[in-house]
């Protein structure tokens, strides 16, 4: 597997005075225009700031333009606006959310407020814009969170149809539907282009005593929606206790004891969950989830997929052990990418480990250490991953000691550093500061030299061989490529035209499941209705 | 009606960034994230008065900065004090201003002694809102004793008693109840983290996050921990 990776320590020029632990870092591609990424970490700035790059994440500047101080936040685009969610206040346990909205980052105007909430904790976006039908170009906005505003404080999505209306209309819709008096503060959604949205949520058992605590027994639930949202997510019910929401993995020891921060490394831990549906068209049955929970002494992320929209759940195809902080994402190839962080070492001389393992198939796994620091402070409660197209785009945080060793793969830094001495130098370059908790981003490519050999004989065998098919005489059950024996100087443009003939064939494949999705959508849809 | 000195001194406080400078570019950005356009200009921070601690005084003065204007149209050369909040960091930096005068040596030694005033009105603020305000020695640190932890917003609190020496404002015991964050996360990774043995002039206030009993206190704010040669100063500034 041919991959490019680029690693940025996201932390401006301007900024190398900085000394904060900005963790918790997440972040958001634009889908219209990918150059443009937004990011967000804690930075102690106030007006509160979004992290900007117009170029890619080669370069990243941080914009105060959250009107509110950021208590937990994170930001997602559509094609037409930037979304954040943030808790803005501290009101007891947890705070009032905001959603703000902005159609231009770059602006300097502030972002508007469009949605609030009274109590919650962790609010999590994510977003769509509609492609098609009557709603086209419409922004879904899914808000989710912990409330803490009722005596059951439970598991909530506020969710709005047009983010874009001149008065934004939210609608609060709660996925707990079982005896669980509390669920874990990540909610995670997700969307695929279809309609359907997927929830994932930590259902705590067990009162007296109320979890969090250290013996939290959690199950996870996966909720879903076949109508962006306009259906309560109650599409999936599980066959065991006929509740709304699919219990993946139950019983389980979450360890949810939020104050202790050398749970694992620095960090706290019991909240750690993910979820990705796959984006392509047909593919809507297709979902990921990432959980954490406590295996013996370790605390292990599982991965574990669906095919059949939620109903029922693969093994484990991924066990990491010592890992937190996960992020799930799958790209237009159907390859998935899980973003976690892994301790290693011995107590007093621990490391983060900040991986990305990639699957086409769930069985086979290539893993890409994109940093490996010392455990020094906190460096939050979750990471970001997003796909767009090929590619996979990221953000963790984690100790910023300019030391190449670091960083296997290298890394760029804006701020002011000397490699050689592994020194942080502030803003006029000569005086040493300490380090701290830095947000970085990464994107990860994935076969570029084909992507882009195949346009080159894309429209050449388009032409000559691909128009002549029959669709509807196509039988292909398997497709299986080799090389066709061709060799010496055409060898290169041979084998170039061989990947654009499997790649057109993978296409018109994909078309023949599309069908048979909708027939099994058909299907499902007489299921629910029985 | 407030004076042109209170008007100053709350000027100074609503920016974090207060400074004289020369205007070198009109509708111009030296910022690449920001679009030059109307209402922009590059100026020349020909002294700084108060930064943000991510840059400095020192950090910002010799700078060319871009600014969104929030009034006015000033000329080439012109020579501003500018009263500005962050905008965007970037390999520049670029600030939105709050206000600007024209810069005179009356006007500058004015906006000075703000800034100057600026921590003691602070601290003096601290102090009007405290119940209690001992001077002391924490005696030891432990777990605390008000439930605590139950979201990812929590202080999680620690509990440190602290021998009072000398009561400065409102009525202490022997000994004093302090629970203090330990929650590296947002809002509580700025507050005091007490330490055993710890001597120092506690500004305190009851604990309201947990509504814990009303003998436990707080130190929330980073000045609520003050070094004892602060003693005098703060009993001036003490009102009962």
């Amino acid at each position: 597997m041919t991959m490019k990776i680029r690693l940025v320590n996201m932390i401006p020029q301007s900024q190398s005075n900085e000394t904060n632990d900005d963790s918790e870092a997440n972040v958001a591609v634009d889908p219209a225009n990918p150059h443009i990424i937004g990011g967000t970490a804690f930075t102690n700035q106030f007006p509160n700031v979004i992290f900007l790059s117009n170029d890619g994440g080669d370069t990243w500047a941080e914009a105060g333009i959250v009107p509110a101080a950021a208590f937990d936040y994170n930001a997602k685009f559509t094609r037409n606006a930037l979304y954040c969610g943030d808790i803005v206040a501290l009101v007891g346990n947890g705070g009032p959310l905001a959603v703000f909205s902005t159609t231009n980052p770059f602006s300097g105007a502030s972002m508007g407020q469009i949605d609030t909430e009274p109590i919650i904790d962790q609010p999590w976006m994510a977003v769509e814009t509609v492609r098609k039908g009557s709603d086209a170009g419409k922004d879904r906005i899914y808000a989710a969170y912990t409330n803490w505003n009722a005596v059951t404080s439970v598991a909530t999505i506020d969710v709005c149809q047009d983010g874009t209306a001149s008065v934004p209309v939210f609608n609060s819709i709660t996925l707990e539907n079982r005896s669980a008096t509390r669920n874990a503060p990540s909610v995670r959604p997700a969307i695929h282009p279809d309609g359907i949205v997927y929830a994932a949520y930590f259902d705590w058992r067990g009162t007296p005593p109320p979890p969090p605590s250290s013996s939290a027994i959690a199950d996870v639930v996966v909720a879903r929606d076949d109508n962006w949202g306009l259906d309560g997510f109650q599409d999936l019910v599980d066959p065991n206790d006929g509740h709304f929401g699919v219990r993946v993995a139950t019983g389980f020891n979450a360890n949810a004891n939020f104050s202790n921060f050398t749970a694992l490394g620095a960090n706290r831990i019991g909240t750690d969950l993910a979820l990705a549906v796959d984006p392509r068209r047909g593919h809507n049955r297709r979902v990921w989830v990432a959980w954490c929970d406590m295996q013996g002494t370790s605390y292990t992320l599982h991965v574990r997929r669906s095919t059949d929209h939620g109903k029922t759940w693969s093994a484990e195809l991924l066990t990491v052990p010592n890992a937190m902080g996960p992020g799930l994402a799958v790209n237009i190839d159907g390859r998935v990418g899980v973003l976690y962080q892994q301790v290693t070492g011995p107590a007093g001389a621990q490391r983060w480990g900040h991986h990305v393992q990639f699957t086409r198939n769930g069985v086979d796994w290539d893993d890409v250490l994109l940093a490996n620091t010392a455990v020094t402070n906190w460096t939050g409660d979750y990471n970001g991953l997003e796909a767009h197209g090929r590619h996979f785009y990221g953000t963790f945080a984690t100790d910023n000691t300019p030391d190449l060793a670091n960083f296997p793969h290298g890394v760029r830094y804006q701020r002011n550093v000397n490699f050689a001495t592994k020194q942080l130098f502030d803003i006029s370059g000569t005086i040493v500061i300490p380090t701290s908790i830095d947000p970085f981003f990464f994107k990860i490519s994935h076969e570029k030299e084909e992507e882009e050999g195949e346009q080159e004989a894309f429209g050449e065998f388009e032409r000559l061989e691909i128009k002549g098919l029959k669709y509807e005489k196509l039988e292909i059950k398997e497709l299986k490529f080799a090389r066709s024996g061709e060799r010496g100087k055409d060898e290169h443009e041979s084998h170039g035209k061989l990947r654009a003939v499997s790649r057109l064939l993978r296409r018109i494949v994909a078309g023949l499941h599309d069908d048979d999705d909708r027939d099994e959508d058909n299907d499902r849809d007489k299921d629910d209705s029985d | 009606m407030a004076t042109e000195s209170e008007r100053l001194d709350k000027l100074v406080e609503e920016s974090s960034y207060v400074f004289k400078a020369t205007v070198t570019q009109l509708n111009a950005s030296n910022e690449p994230a920001v679009r030059p356009g109307p209402g922009m200009v590059v100026a020349h921070v020909d002294e700084a008065f108060r930064a943000s601690p991510s840059v400095g005084v020192g950090g910002l003065r010799g700078r060319e900065v871009t600014m969104l204007l929030a009034g006015g149209a000033p000329a080439l050369g012109d020579k501003l004090l500018v009263f500005a909040r962050e905008w965007l960091y970037g390999t520049q930096i670029a600030l939105r201003e709050i206000d600007h005068v024209k810069a005179t040596a009356t006007a500058e030694r004015e906006v000075i002694e703000a800034v100057e005033r600026l921590p003691t009105r602070h601290l003096e603020a601290r102090l009007d809102g405290a119940v209690l305000v001992v001077e002391g020695e924490v005696e030891r640190v432990g777990p605390s004793p008000v439930p605590d932890g139950m979201t990812l917003r929590s202080p999680n609190y620690h509990h440190a008693i602290v021998r009072v020496e000398s009561t400065l404002k409102g009525k202490a015991g022997e000994r004093v109840d302090v629970l203090f964050p330990t929650n590296p996360a947002p809002p509580w990774r700025t507050a005091p983290r007490l330490k055993a043995h710890q001597t120092a002039i506690f500004i305190l206030r009851h604990e309201a996050a947990l509504q814990a009993p009303r003998h436990f206190m707080t130190a929330l704010d980073p000045n609520d921990v003050q070094p004892r040669d602060m003693l005098r100063k703060i009993k001036t500034l003490v009102k009962e």
